[in-house]
């Protein structure tokens, strides 16, 4: 038996953004992996 | 009451934490282990919530099985909310409520910008803090990118694959491919994007797709489109697919086609954008800017919008894999990136708007300098990695000339885990970049150890003028922009 403590909740996405030039990631023509969201918005 | 994972939902737990992400809303959540242990027992099919209370109250001591109901129905609900998990009386009802990616609803997610999550739950924490903080010592994967295939039937200008390995035309052999994919997955592995060359060259691509879905992974697309069949459209649907994103130069079709140096190669992207947009596969655009295309952008922005997805754009372009720079001669230069910028921020309310509501990090920074230092450079050797069709292993798309090890002679996980190289990549934070910290655009720029090494001769540390003068001309650009704003509020007073 495991003790019991209640689910907590520690992370969840938030709002991030920087005035990056761009990441590069979708300058060479292959497209920006959607799961980084750092530059989210910034472009 | 029954409950099941949404068909847009990932989980993954470890007996730490509990991960948690949609695919539709792009939300994301991190729980402590008895969190990762409710998650856990949530599956795609229906279960009685009743029957799952029970499982965790044999687990458990100290706690009363209503008591456990309880929290595991406050669990369900906050989860709900955001259409992480479905509940319902009956099967059909909650299958009903199993929602699929539509382009007939206002924002679809290939237009929306804001995936702000909103909880009652304070939490201030952000996911890829925790993970960084996390995966100290034991790195997860949670990407992994596969150039599936070296051939391409495409020859871009600005791209920063060499040609001599698109003629060359390896393709990944299907059981290699399902050995990393099985040895990824238990790995804790997420998503896999699938890259090229162009990936609907592989003879295989089907069973990729296929054999993705049946280890509950998320897939994107990276792709040109142009040879996209009608079955692999119906497939794409099966698998539900996260994303595809492809690249349009430019509405018109002489201009794009001198960038793929392909004839014809335009009509054949824009048709199967449209064909994926009227079967509701979610499709997203990349227009790179360059020297052929900067004054054609905003045509291929009206496109994507008439059509509800969106179209990033990007004037960085980044040296070969091979170090060579030819294809920087298209980059555009200063006095042509000041032209774009500033015709953006004309043009575009939203990108003008998020000059201003979008604060840079410097307050955060000066709160915790100690902090922000030993904060890693960016993900590279964190969280995801990239795989050739011949088997290198390389931390990051376009750096393929870093090699950590090849999956023909070692597990991915043994790579992963022990490559000198990659443990030499896990060491590089912001502190090693000293003249960056001092930088007065420090804020403007993003720091990118890919870009460096191609550009610099193999030295990631070196960072090219470019990019510094890029940096310094948006800090201008945005600070006149701001100052505007100011003398306009103040007249208007």
């Amino acid at each position: 038996m495991k003790k019991y403590a209640k689910p907590q909740l520690l992370a969840k996405n938030l709002p991030t953004g920087s005035y990056a030039a761009g990441c590069g990631m979708y300058a060479d023509g292959h497209g920006c992996k959607e799961d980084c969201k750092r530059c989210e918005g910034a472009r | 009451m029954l409950i099941k994972q949404s068909k847009n939902s990932y989980i993954r737990c470890t007996n730490r934490y509990g991960y948690i992400v949609n695919q539709l809303t792009k939300h994301d959540r991190v729980y402590n282990d008895v969190g990762a242990n409710f998650l856990s027992k949530i599956k795609r099919y229906p279960q009685e919530i009743e029957e799952i209370v029970k499982s965790l109250a044999e687990e458990y001591e100290g706690i009363s099985y209503e008591e456990l109901m309880k929290d595991f129905i406050d669990f369900v609900v906050d989860l709900e909310g955001t259409k992480f998990v479905i509940t319902g009386n009956t099967v059909e009802e909650i299958n009903e409520k199993d929602e699929n990616f539509t382009y007939a609803i206002d924002k679809p997610k290939t237009l929306e910008i804001d995936f702000t999550q909103h909880t009652d739950k304070a939490i201030s924490q952000n996911t890829q803090d925790f993970f960084r903080e996390e995966v100290q010592g034991h790195p997860l994967i949670k990407n992994l990118q596969f150039e599936l295939s070296s051939r391409c039937n495409e020859r871009c200008i600005h791209c920063y694959i060499p040609n001599s390995k698109k003629n060359v035309g390896i393709d990944m052999p299907l059981n290699k491919f399902k050995e990393i994919i099985d040895e990824y997955s238990s790995m804790g592995g997420i998503s896999v994007a699938l890259s090229g060359g162009e990936v609907f060259l592989h003879k295989n691509m089907i069973e990729i797709l296929r054999y993705c879905r049946k280890k509950d992974l998320k897939i994107t697309i990276l792709t040109n489109l142009t040879i996209l069949t009608d079955e692999h459209i119906k497939v794409l649907k099966e698998v539900d697919v996260s994303f595809i994103q492809t690249s349009l130069y430019s509405m018109k079709s002489e201009i794009h086609d001198s960038i793929t140096t392909v004839k014809g190669s335009f009509y054949k992207t824009k048709n199967s954008i449209e064909r994926l947009v009227a079967n509701d596969i979610p499709v997203q655009i990349s227009c790179p800017t360059m020297k052929a295309n900067y004054r054609d952008y905003k045509d291929v922005l009206l496109y994507a919008q008439s059509l509800k997805i969106k179209a990033q754009t990007d004037f960085i372009i980044m040296a070969r894999a091979d170090l060579d720079k030819e294809n920087l001669a298209n980059r555009l230069t200063l006095e042509e990136t000041e032209y774009l910028l500033r015709d953006i921020m004309k043009y575009d309310p939203k990108y003008r708007d998020m000059s201003l509501y979008l604060r840079p990090r410097s307050d955060e920074i000066l709160l915790n300098y100690d902090n922000f230092v030993n904060e890693p450079l960016c993900g590279v050797g964190y969280d995801n990695c990239c795989i050739t069709a011949n088997g290198d292993v390389y931390p990051c798309a376009g750096w393929q000339n870093y090699v950590l090890g090849n999956v023909y002679r070692q597990s991915l996980r043994d790579i992963w885990e022990n490559s000198e190289k990659i443990k030499y990549l896990r060491k590089i934070t912001q502190a090693s970049f000293p003249q960056c910290l001092k930088c007065e655009a420090f804020q403007y720029c993003s720091r990118c150890l890919v870009r460096n090494y191609n550009e610099s001769n193999g030295d990631m540390f070196n960072i090219p003028k470019h990019f510094c003068d890029v940096a310094f001309l948006n800090k201008r650009i945005r600070e006149e922009y701001e100052k505007t704003v100011i003398n306009q509020m103040s007249n208007n007073e």
